[in-house]
């Protein structure tokens, strides 16, 4: 199963593209029960988030984020609980993941995204 | 306890007695000697035996390639073979390595991202997640992919398919990285610098990735032996029999397997290259 912030981690791999932005859309979403909160580790964690591709990935799933992350928010425990069952929880099991400057489509089939790429574009 | 206590008895034998046991001991003789004829003529008319298929190293020529496209030598004994091993493989491979369960415990802590490149079946999962980190994996064999993620799947273990080549993970995003028998599956010194570059520029700086190929010299280890050449096809022995036979890898053989009828076994071909002492770490650095 591939959970939020996993495909948060992920981008387009292709040689012709830049940032390789992945747009996330969902057909099959599974979410499990809350797994064991650990805030240092998500304190840890937010500086390497895509917050624009996180936002938007949530959107996908059916949840709202705020636009920024901005300091209050990175104290407020409440937040960062549901922030924390969000990107390890919910897991996307069909679906699939498209380079927002290629086009170039990752399908997520059982809960596994292939990121293979056709040989020309490697 | 007593004495054990030997007696011996001697009896001159009668003239009926003495035939008796002549005429069993013919017998016996003629029993074994028309089962020994028959299973020659069986034999004899089996025809002659079909030549055993080879079941150690071969030395392998690796011929240059334009680097950027993946070389036929790895699709064919490395993608294809894999494809069509992985039950057995699975099956096969589940014991976590000394020195990368040692790296585990130090680095994948809780609260670390861990990357594991050429996961396979998933075999460092246990180690990986045993503390806490989230692992991210991933592998070019679909089929190997979707046992790591059937596996684990209750563990923080996200498994996905990707070229080592290319590595599908943004910049800076693990904090220690695993790379366990991927980088002698590569048949060009240009393609395992790639390799070890991406694995680089997945890691935040300070990041620990640890890299583990197969030695050319292993008399010291446990197979005891040392390879002839530094690139050679290993056999690998898919089974058509025991728990992991799975009939439909039939149709998944890559176009090189050979079928060893006496083993009843499909016999293919893994390419490797084995790292000379130091040549690895020269890569690296």
């Amino acid at each position: 199963m591939v959970r939020l912030h996993t495909i948060n981690t992920l981008r387009c791999n292709r040689k012709d593209v830049d940032e390789g932005r992945l747009s996330l859309e969902a057909t099959k979403v599974d979410v499990r029960e809350e797994s064991a909160f650990d805030r240092e580790f998500l304190v840890h964690l937010l500086p390497t988030l895509e917050w624009p591709s996180l936002r938007d990935a949530a959107r996908a799933v059916g949840v709202t984020l705020p636009d920024a992350l901005d300091d209050a928010l990175k104290t407020d425990e409440a937040f960062l609980r549901a922030l924390h069952h969000i990107l390890f929880d919910v897991h996307v099991v069909e679906g699939s993941l498209r380079c927002v400057e290629s086009g170039q489509v990752f399908p997520i089939s059982d809960g596994r995204p292939n990121m293979m790429l056709p040989e020309e574009v490697v | 306890a007593t004495a054990r206590r030997v007696s011996l008895t001697f009896r001159r034998l009668g003239v009926a007695t003495r035939r008796a046991f002549d005429a069993a001991n013919a017998a016996t003789a003629a029993r074994r000697a028309a089962k020994r004829d028959k299973r020659r003529e069986k034999k004899r008319r089996a025809g002659p035996a079909a030549p055993q298929v080879k079941a150690t190293p071969t030395p392998v020529a690796i011929v240059e390639t334009d680097g950027v496209q993946t070389p036929a030598i790895e699709r064919e004994h490395v993608w294809r073979v894999y494809e069509a091993v992985a039950p057995q493989w699975h099956g096969t491979r589940y014991k976590a390595w000394p020195r990368v369960a040692a790296f585990c415990q130090e680095h994948c802590l809780g609260g670390a991202v861990v990357a594991d490149v050429g996961c396979g079946n998933g075999k460092m999962a246990p180690a990986a997640t045993a503390r806490g980190a989230r692992v991210l994996a991933c592998d070019v064999s679909a089929r190997l992919v979707a046992i790591a993620a059937r596996e684990h799947a209750s563990k923080h273990y996200d498994a996905l398919v990707a070229d080592a080549l290319r590595l599908p993970w943004r910049s800076g995003v693990a904090d220690a990285a695993l790379h366990i028998a991927v980088l002698h599956h590569l048949s060009t010194p240009e393609r395992r610098s790639r390799a070890i570059a991406e694995t680089t520029r997945v890691l935040k700086v300070g990041g620990v990735a640890l890299f583990y190929a197969w030695a050319r010299d292993q008399r010291r280890g446990r197979s005891g032996h040392a390879f002839d050449a530094p690139d050679v096809l290993v056999p690998f022995h898919l089974r058509e029999h025991g728990p992991h036979w799975d009939p439909s890898a039939c149709d998944a053989a890559p176009a090189h397997a050979v079928r060893d009828a006496a083993k009843r076994a499909t016999v293919v071909q893994r390419y490797c290259h084995v790292y000379d002492e130091g040549e690895l770490a020269a890569l690296v650095s």
